[in-house]
């Protein structure tokens, strides 16, 4: 003769084993309401493993460690050499920082210097007045003369060479 | 003084730096070398003919009042660069050679010297040394010599600095 914990041992038993498919809801109740009223049926579930499908290793085999080694080793080759720090980066920008102003300061130093040249005015082909003449000095037997003009105060220098028999000024 | 270096005080450092070195750069260049623009004009003065060059336009009353020429050519026109003291040598024509050396510059005044030479052989045969004050930008005249053997064509020297 069988009694109602029987069956719900037998349930049991088809849990432990990883048959949960083969029970039905009202069995699940049962199994449920069974476990919650006794301790010793709790205690035999609390170190049950269930047991992985093997189907599912069929299809996706644990990788070894072979090649979890062969992961790594990719992992280190495929990686930069030598990572920059934070630090030097920061020492990197400190050191930009400095030479990027001083460029800046080089260059208006150029647009100052070169600025004047291109704000000078073309040469208009104007007499001087007021020509002093501090210094002449001829060579050979050469000779010269200073002709100031009355009007401006401008003045030529005139040579005569050595054979000149009459000068054009 | 390394931590002064450091961090955010340093571009106001290189700053400061370089506005010092551009200030002593720019008093010494008032004390020792002002750049000055020089320019020499070559002018073959002639009496064969009655041709103007255009550029001279402006002063051809001035060069046929003073001159006994008839006509004047402009042969060449160079200008340069340079620094108070500091000679500039302007080839002009058929040897010749103005080296012009800024001396002083005052207001509207400069002063300089000009030494005319012209080649002869492998040397510069010293022709004319003057040292003449005249306004800034503006042209003074010297000449006087013989361009060539062939004509009576005489060569005038304009000169300026500013």
């Amino acid at each position: 003769m069988t009694t109602p914990n029987d069956n719900l041992d037998h349930l049991l038993d088809r849990v432990v084993a990883g048959r949960l498919d083969e029970l039905t809801p009202e069995q699940i109740d049962a199994l449920e309401g069974h476990l919650s009223a006794t301790p010793a049926a709790e205690r035999r579930l609390a170190d049950v493993v269930p047991e992985a499908d093997p189907r599912l290793s069929a299809i996706a085999p644990v990788p070894t460690n072979a090649d979890w080694d062969k992961v790594w080793q990719r992992v280190d080759s495929a990686a930069p050499t030598r990572v920059p720090t934070a630090r030097a980066i920061g020492r990197t920008i400190r050191l930009w920082q400095p030479l990027a102003a001083a460029a800046a300061c080089l260059l208006l130093m150029v647009l100052w210097r070169v600025a004047p040249l291109r704000t000078q005015p073309p040469w208009e082909l104007q007499l001087s007045g007021d020509v002093v003449v501090h210094e002449l000095e001829i060579f050979g037997g050469d000779s010269a003369f200073v002709a100031y003009s009355d009007d401006d105060g401008s003045a030529v220098i005139w040579v005569f060479e050595e054979d000149e028999s009459q000068g054009g000024a | 003084m390394s931590a002064i270096v450091t961090g955010r005080s340093a571009p106001i450092l290189a700053a400061v730096v370089c506005a010092v070195f551009a200030n002593a750069l720019a008093a010494g260049d008032d004390k020792q070398g002002q750049s000055y623009d020089v320019s020499a004009w070559a002018i073959r003065a002639s009496k064969s003919n009655n041709e103007v060059s255009l550029k001279l336009k402006p002063i051809v009353k001035d060069l046929k009042k003073r001159f006994n020429y008839t006509g004047f050519k402009l042969e060449r026109k160079k200008q340069g660069k340079t620094s108070e003291g500091k000679a500039l040598s302007i080839d002009l024509t058929a040897g010749f050679k103005a080296k012009v050396t800024p001396l002083e510059r005052k207001g509207s005044r400069v002063k300089l010297k000009i030494e005319v030479t012209k080649r002869e052989g492998k040397q510069d045969k010293p022709l004319l040394n003057t040292t003449v004050g005249l306004d800034r930008g503006k042209f003074h005249l010297q000449g006087g010599w013989k361009i060539d053997s062939k004509s009576a064509d005489v060569l005038i020297i304009a000169v300026s600095a500013r």
